[in-house]
């Protein structure tokens, strides 16, 4: 219970140092997704990139300055990775919920925007989480400095993998709304959202079993 | 005497860097408070994130109320109240929404106790926005309202104005009072710890020069203005260290009391902490 208080008072403190940051991004971000739905695919991509980037980024300049208060309070290095990641998943999460709602409202709205470009349906929420996913991965890895004293091997795997996955990650999304490659946007999102899930899940034990060792 | 911090051979070396700290040994007793002094970079930061384990050490001890700290040590985190030298107050927060998140965290957190620090500091519950001084008044409110019974302040002090910082002063006198409580502070403002400290301990390069009561170094070390004539007349293992100047040398002497018997002829002045430091960093030794 003691435990459950403390990790609760150390969420309240991410929250409030992020809370502006957050509304900022969510607003720039939907506003540029929700454009990019009258616009040709490749406005989307960048709405996409434009979502993983900003928010994460700034997010994190924030989450850098309170560690080293947070880690002179009474719990431990592990509690702080858990509400880490899981203020960066939630982040996204919220973000991404925010941007169905709006793709939804313009279905009901206006059922067919451009024809260019196809309304996101709701058999494309895996694609959609998994864009939730894999910048809050990202995003943890940055927290904490994992990388900063790690050996090069360990670099490649927690910095280089990450970022190389976040860059192809749009590609796929442009091949796919250009229409090159030959399978269902469905299937694409569940694959993805697998590998974005899979990385995810790695990132989290690499990063709980890093983060003991590095200084603040 | 009962130690209520107790730090031995502390090292910490940094991947691509040359600054290490090396066996960094000394203790506080209780009832006390410890001013920390030394140049930029010469290592109290690193000591006091060694401490905390913010930084974790390659080796030594630090124990705190006779437990040795790890990361597993909550409780010890519990009656430590820190305050570094920059406290990020988020823009949109305000001391009763922080106050609601350290009530969580801390178990002793006390409100009466940080509503009575909010007005003397004069800081309003509901106000955020705050300049560096104001948050670092909220800084050090929240530190001593957990009811710590350590206190590790790293350049608390610095951006408040003269009038709060006496205030500050004070309440750290209060703190220590019951002679169960303890201060480590590190501090640019030697007059402060002048007016506080009990101990003092400087650092250079990674390295404990000397802990030592305040006392002894305000009433026992002297500063000898000397002439080149008597400068040579002295005896190198009698002085500290030196600095020239232009028609004066100045000597930094453990015992003043015997200087003065000594050589009679000459002035022996009482030291500053500041002028301690000064000739330590930038005097020469024979």
């Amino acid at each position: 219970m003691r435990k459950a208080k403390r990790l609760w008072g150390l969420w309240l403190l991410d929250f409030h140092s992020t809370r502006g940051i957050l509304i900022f991004g969510l607003f720039i971000s939907s506003a540029v997704f929700v454009g990019a739905l009258f616009l040709p695919a490749i406005s989307l991509t960048f709405a996409i990139i434009a979502a993983m980037l900003l928010i994460p980024s700034t997010q994190h300049m924030s989450f850098d300055r309170w560690q080293r208060i947070q880690l002179s309070m009474p719990i431990h290095r592990q509690d702080m990775i858990d509400i880490r990641f899981l203020n960066c998943l939630g982040t996204m999460l919220f973000t991404v919920i925010v941007m169905c709602v709006l793709i939804v409202l313009i279905s009901i709205i206006h059922p067919n925007p451009c024809e260019n470009i196809r309304v996101l349906k709701f058999s494309d929420i895996p694609l959609v989480l998994s864009l939730a996913v894999l910048p809050s991965y990202k995003l943890a890895m940055d927290f904490g400095r994992v990388t900063r004293y790690a050996s090069k091997r360990k670099r490649l795997a927690v910095w280089t993998l990450p970022n190389l996955i976040t860059v192809f990650f749009p590609l796929i999304i442009i091949l796919w709304g250009q229409r090159l490659l030959d399978v269902t946007p469905e299937s694409i999102g569940v694959i993805l959202f697998a590998i974005a899930l899979t990385v995810f899940i790695t990132s989290y034990a690499i990063s709980k079993k890093l983060f003991a060792k590095v200084d603040v | 005497m009962s130690m209520i911090l107790e730090v031995k051979d502390l090292c910490k070396q940094f991947p691509k860097s040359e600054f290490k700290l090396d066996n960094v040994s000394f203790s506080i007793p209780k009832g006390s408070i410890m001013g920390f002094v030394g140049e930029n970079g010469c290592g109290k930061t690193t000591t006091m994130n060694c401490i905390l384990g913010t930084i974790i050490k390659d080796s030594g001890s630090v124990r705190i109320f006779g437990e040795e700290m790890t990361d597993a040590a909550t409780h010890i985190r519990d009656d430590i109240g820190v305050v570094f030298d920059s406290f990020p107050v988020p823009v949109k927060s305000t001391p009763r929404k922080l106050a609601n998140a350290m009530r969580c965290i801390f178990k002793n957190w006390d409100d009466q106790l940080f509503n009575e620090y909010l007005e003397r500091f004069k800081l309003k519950p509901d106000t955020g926005n705050f300049s560096r001084g104001m948050s670092m008044k909220l800084a050090l409110a929240i530190a001593l309202s957990h009811h710590p019974k350590l206190l590790i302040f790293d350049e608390a002090t610095s951006g408040l104005d003269p009038v709060i910082r006496d205030e500050v002063l004070d309440i750290f006198l209060e703190f220590v009072s019951n002679g169960e409580n303890s201060i480590l502070l590190s501090s640019h403002i030697t007059s402060d710890l002048e007016k506080v400290a009990d101990y003092i301990m400087f650092m250079q390069e990674g390295k404990v020069v000397f802990t030592e009561e305040k006392d002894v170094l305000k009433y026992g070390y002297g500063i000898m203005r000397l002439t080149a004539a008597q400068f040579d007349a002295l005896d190198p293992r009698e002085m500290l260290t030196y600095r020239r100047r232009d028609y004066q040398t100045d000597v930094l002497v453990k015992n003043r009391t015997a200087m003065v018997a000594k050589y009679p002829d000459t002035v022996v002045d009482l030291a500053t902490i500041e002028e301690i430091m000064l000739l330590l960093v930038k005097g020469e030794s024979l």
